[in-house]
């Protein structure tokens, strides 16, 4: 079954967004904006399926191109009003508003004026792995390199400002170039995973290696992020295709399952 | 060691913080060396006039000079004079981060990246935390520590790339009084031995200080500022502390804060 040309683009898709999720899990993890992200990630319906929309009607804007400019747009937007003192939570409440706007309005696009709008949709919602082109894998190749190079090289100075921005910022570093750039990474490394994951996955990947580690191991490294994201995903690949159910709910399945027992072995063992 | 010379240079300051004038036209001139408290009522303007001077805050008038430096517009130049400890409670102590990996830090952020920890940066890691007496916290997590050894691991984390000037908001408000103790004779040692001028503000003069400080009193303005005798008049305390009440020989500023004078 491998042989095929389908599912072997699925495995190699599989095994490029793995280590991009998880990269991108670590990398929220250290600078200690998981839950900024997750809030973000929420938002992300309307721009995958607008990406959707997009890439059905007008056809020369790729559905990554959109849902890395909607995830960027989102993320300063939010950065930037907080950074003007407006209230967090009044910011938030206005993203999600908006993006449930777009969201159904992208939907009755996609199903009232293409005829696959219905499957664009759920492929969005979803995930479509195995319907990846040689293209794409080689754009998630070339995001998976630049996810994996950034978390690396950054690794202290995200560390270092999540501690304390204002201590950072007189100690000379450029805070909010490295926010901006915790933003495109993640909007990148999103990118990929909502085509090959689906967006309702996207959220669940994002914490799952981060709480799998600590509960785990208790300890955060990216080859142990790595290890975590390719641990769920291949096996979810595998059990997708050995009982024909979606690939998505599989590697979903088994996140949680990786979360439920680092939970459980650190209240047996107090590890 | 640079020379220790040149001044602290506030002139005319006015600065809002959340829409309001917290500070009004604050001058003032701290030549080196010397060892500071900004002393004033809550909400006197104490951390927006900090902020003013570590560059976190434009001035909406008035100017700022650290050592001739403009902190707002070089903060290159003002990274590698001036280390800024925040108020206790701001930061977020990570169980990612070591202690090891934020003293290194605060070394290799005047540097350009990619920054990495070689071994030059872990001798002066290893110098900075035994200097603060807690090189055996190195690979501790941030999350592990306490109030006390926290404020310790980020002054090694200043002290690791030498600054001229400490700049410390309210570092013993979370301490009790024998770490306040500790804390205060620790500065002391830094600005004796290594020639660091030091700007803390605080709600209290230390009983356990061995030398007089210079004391700024304010209370949206610069109330009056010079040695601690000098400015700590029953006069000046009236106007920085409006409720303040004259005791016999004391001024209480407060239910558990007294100042002889």
């Amino acid at each position: 079954m491998v042989a095929e040309p389908v599912v072997l683009r699925g495995l190699i898709a599989i095994l490029l967004a793995g280590p991009v999720f998880s990269s991108m899990s670590y990398m929220l993890t250290v600078s200690q904006t998981l839950m900024f992200a997750i809030e973000i990630a929420h938002s992300l319906m309307a721009g995958a399926l607008l990406g959707a929309l997009l890439e059905e009607v007008v056809r020369i804007v790729p559905m990554e191109a959109t849902v890395f400019l909607y995830s960027m747009t989102v993320s300063a937007l939010v950065a930037e009003l907080v950074r003007k003192r407006v209230p967090r939570d009044t910011v938030l409440a206005l993203v999600a508003s908006f993006s449930a706007v777009v969201t159904v309005a992208s939907l009755w696009g996609l199903v009232y004026t293409t005829p696959l709008g219905v499957s664009k949709a759920l492929g969005a919602l979803w995930g479509t792995v195995l319907l990846v082109k040689p293209v794409d894998l080689v754009y998630m190749a070339a995001v998976a390199l630049v996810v994996v190079l950034v978390v690396t090289l950054f690794d202290l100075e995200l560390k270092y400002i999540s501690f304390d921005p204002e201590l950072a910022a007189v100690s000379g570093l450029n805070v909010r170039a490295y926010y901006y750039l915790v933003y495109a990474v993640a909007s990148l490394a999103l990118s990929v995973t909502v085509k090959v994951y689906g967006i309702v996955l996207v959220s669940v990947l994002t914490v799952a290696p981060s709480i799998a580690s600590q509960y785990l191991l208790r300890r955060i490294s990216l080859p142990v992020f790595l290890l975590l994201g390719l641990a769920v995903s291949v096996p979810g690949y595998a059990i997708s295709l050995a009982f024909n159910v979606q690939t998505s709910l599989c590697i979903g399945l088994i996140s949680l399952g990786v979360i439920a027992f680092g939970a459980a072995m650190r209240w047996l063992y107090g590890r | 060691m640079e020379p220790r010379e040149g001044r602290v240079e506030v002139v005319d300051v006015h600065a809002a913080y959340n829409g309001y004038y917290a500070v009004e036209a604050a001058t003032l001139e701290l030549r080196s060396p010397f060892y500071a408290l900004l002393l004033g009522p809550n909400g006197a303007g104490k951390t927006t006039l900090i902020k003013v001077l570590v560059g976190l805050l434009r001035p909406a008038r008035g100017y700022v000079r650290v050592y001739g430096v403009d902190p707002f517009s070089d903060r290159a130049s003002l990274s590698k004079l001036v280390g800024y400890m925040p108020q206790p409670g701001t930061s977020r102590p990570s169980p990612f981060v070591k202690v090891r990996e934020l003293v290194a830090m605060g070394y290799l952020s005047t540097r350009r990246p990619p920054r990495y920890i070689d071994s030059e940066t872990e001798r002066l890691v290893l110098e900075s935390l035994k200097t603060m007496g807690i090189e055996d916290l190195a690979d501790r997590r941030l999350s592990d520590l306490s109030g006390g050894e926290l404020q310790r691991a980020v002054i090694a984390s200043i002290i690791a790339r030498r600054p001229r000037l400490l700049v410390l908001d309210e570092p013993l408000a979370p301490l009790d009084f024998s770490a306040k103790c500790e804390f205060a004779e620790l500065l002391l040692r830094l600005h004796e031995r290594l020639g660091v001028d030091v700007i803390m503000s605080t709600h209290e003069l230390t009983l356990c200080m061995y030398s007089e400080p210079v004391v700024i009193l304010i209370n949206r303005r610069v109330i009056a500022y010079g040695p601690a005798r000098d400015v700590l008049t029953p006069e000046n305390l009236k106007r920085a502390y409006p409720d303040a009440v004259r005791i016999g020989g004391l001024t209480i500023l407060a239910e558990s804060h007294a100042v002889r004078g």
